[in-house]
């Protein structure tokens, strides 16, 4: 179990609520979607400091300057985070994604995307090299069980489905494992958010498409706040009865204006959007700490929700979709 | 000859006060330093603003030292334990709550720096919250004032 000794992140705690007051608030969110070409609103992210200093893809490589922001808010942390592991724990999801899109372009014997992210703990190329070479040294036991799985079930079955959907429930299994070796409680409750929102939104989805026990029961991750029964037990039944299941839950709220939005026609997203929504204003509790682990999560939590709100306009923008429909869906900020 | 006087007593009391505030304030200080640190790394115009947030917990210290000049100045030749125990006890006070007060005040001041950092203009309102601590610091300086006669 990694201690964190919470005098060790005074430096790192300041640092990051100077760096607060820099994440885009609803003004930087408006002026980008009143923005008249898409040009107009890239230049409100590369005014901001958008990406890494002397590098400025143009407005339709903008995947790009979010992919260097992203980098240089995990650079930034990693720099100043006393333990190190505190902030791997959110990189292996992104070693996850690469490992997906290695194995998927070598089972179709295809070349390699260039879609890796350099955001997590392993450098995109030496992850290329193990997986091409077999050699799982570096990786994460988990790590390493998922990819000889995914080798061992496309071997039998040649269904490319099964490698994201083992690669992305090992993800969750580690994230959640790696969590529970920190000791703080505000980062076992998030794990606790995030398991619990992954399952929910899985479990509506696979119950509107009428999946059953056998399918939704494979696809559970383990921990969190909301049994396994609960989803036994709705696992044949309307989506209204899981939901009132919950109800008390402190997920209920949400689910229950999220599916509402859906059901009314405003925002087919609308149980996603109240989902990380929760989840945020879980996050703003760390608001409240003034030194800790707490601000640099949330802070991390914040940028990363900014950059997806960013993506929605970005793509809405160059793609000409109305801007009501981009504002209904955008995240709630941390700020 | 008794090894133990009210000589030896009484130092005891002024070592004993200063050490306990003096540590507290270390700490007090050593806390919002850091944090001001970060924040100066990020923007170091505000400099000003963190210096004198930073420097809030470090009056304990100077209240300890006061009374411990107090009771090195009350020492007599061949006092006896009871007068040695009079000015131990009147360091307690300065001491103990100088010690806790330096560390809460800190962690204000710390949250101050914070504060500052989002609201450059609060200054005024993060030193006031600061020194709501050292209410009881200046209460205990008294206090140890008074014990001394």
């Amino acid at each position: 179990m990694l201690k964190i000794n919470e005098g060790d992140y005074s430096y790192a705690s300041g640092l990051i609520r100077a760096k607060e007051p820099k994440l885009f608030t609803s003004s930087q969110y408006a002026r980008m979607l009143d923005a008249a070409t898409a040009e107009e609103a890239y230049k409100v992210l590369t005014d901001s400091g958008y990406g890494l200093s002397g590098n400025t893809p143009g407005v339709f490589a903008f995947e790009q300057l979010l992919a260097d922001e992203m980098k240089k808010c995990f650079m930034l942390l990693a720099e100043i985070t006393p333990e190190a592991e505190v902030i791997k724990v959110f990189q292996r999801r992104y070693d996850y994604f690469n490992i997906k899109v290695l194995l998927k372009a070598e089972l179709s014997g295809q070349q390699i995307p260039p879609i890796l992210i350099g955001t997590g703990t392993i450098d995109s190329d030496s992850l290329t090299r193990m997986i091409r070479e077999r050699d799982y040294s570096e990786l994460t036991d988990l790590m390493a069980e998922a990819v000889e799985r995914v080798y061992d079930v496309f071997a039998r079955m040649q269904d490319p489905q099964a490698v994201d959907l083992i690669l992305d429930i090992a993800s969750y299994r580690q994230f959640a494992a790696d969590i529970r070796n920190i000791e703080s409680p505000f980062l076992w409750d998030l794990a606790d958010y995030i398991i619990d929102i992954t399952n929910i939104r899985m479990f509506i989805r696979a119950r509107s498409l009428d999946k059953t026990w056998d399918f939704i029961g494979k696809m559970l991750l383990d921990g969190g706040m909301i049994a396994r029964e609960v989803y036994q037990q709705n696992s044949d039944k309307p989506t209204d009865s899981f939901v009132e299941d919950i109800r008390k839950s402190r997920y209920g709220d949400s689910v229950r204006k999220g599916l509402e939005m859906v059901e009314m026609g405003r925002n087919s997203s609308g149980l996603e959007k109240a989902l990380d929504d929760l989840l945020m204003s879980y996050i703003r509790s760390a608001r409240l700490v003034t030194i800790g682990v707490e601000p640099l999560i949330a802070w991390l939590f914040a940028k990363e929700t900014e950059i997806r709100n960013v993506r929605m306009i970005m793509t809405g923008k160059i793609n000409n979709l109305p801007m009501d429909m981009i504002r209904e869906r955008l995240r709630e900020t941390y700020v | 000859m008794n090894i133990i006087d009210g000589q030896l007593i009484a130092l005891l009391g002024a070592g004993f006060g200063f050490l306990m505030a003096g540590i507290g304030s270390s700490k007090g200080v050593g806390l919002s330093g850091q944090v001001g640190a970060g924040v100066l790394t990020d923007d170091p115009s505000k400099f000003v603003s963190v210096m004198i947030m930073e420097a809030l917990p470090s009056t304990q210290a100077i209240y300890a030292f006061v009374i411990a000049f107090f009771i090195i100045g009350n020492i007599e030749p061949g006092m006896t334990v009871t007068q040695g125990l009079h000015l131990f006890a009147a360091a307690l006070p300065v001491g103990v709550v100088g010690f806790i007060s330096a560390i809460y005040q800190g962690k204000v001041s710390a949250a101050g720096i914070q504060m500052l950092a989002k609201h450059p203009d609060a200054l005024g309102s993060a030193v006031t919250l600061a020194l709501m601590v050292e209410m009881f610091a200046i209460l205990s300086l008294i206090v140890s004032i008074l014990m001394i006669g």
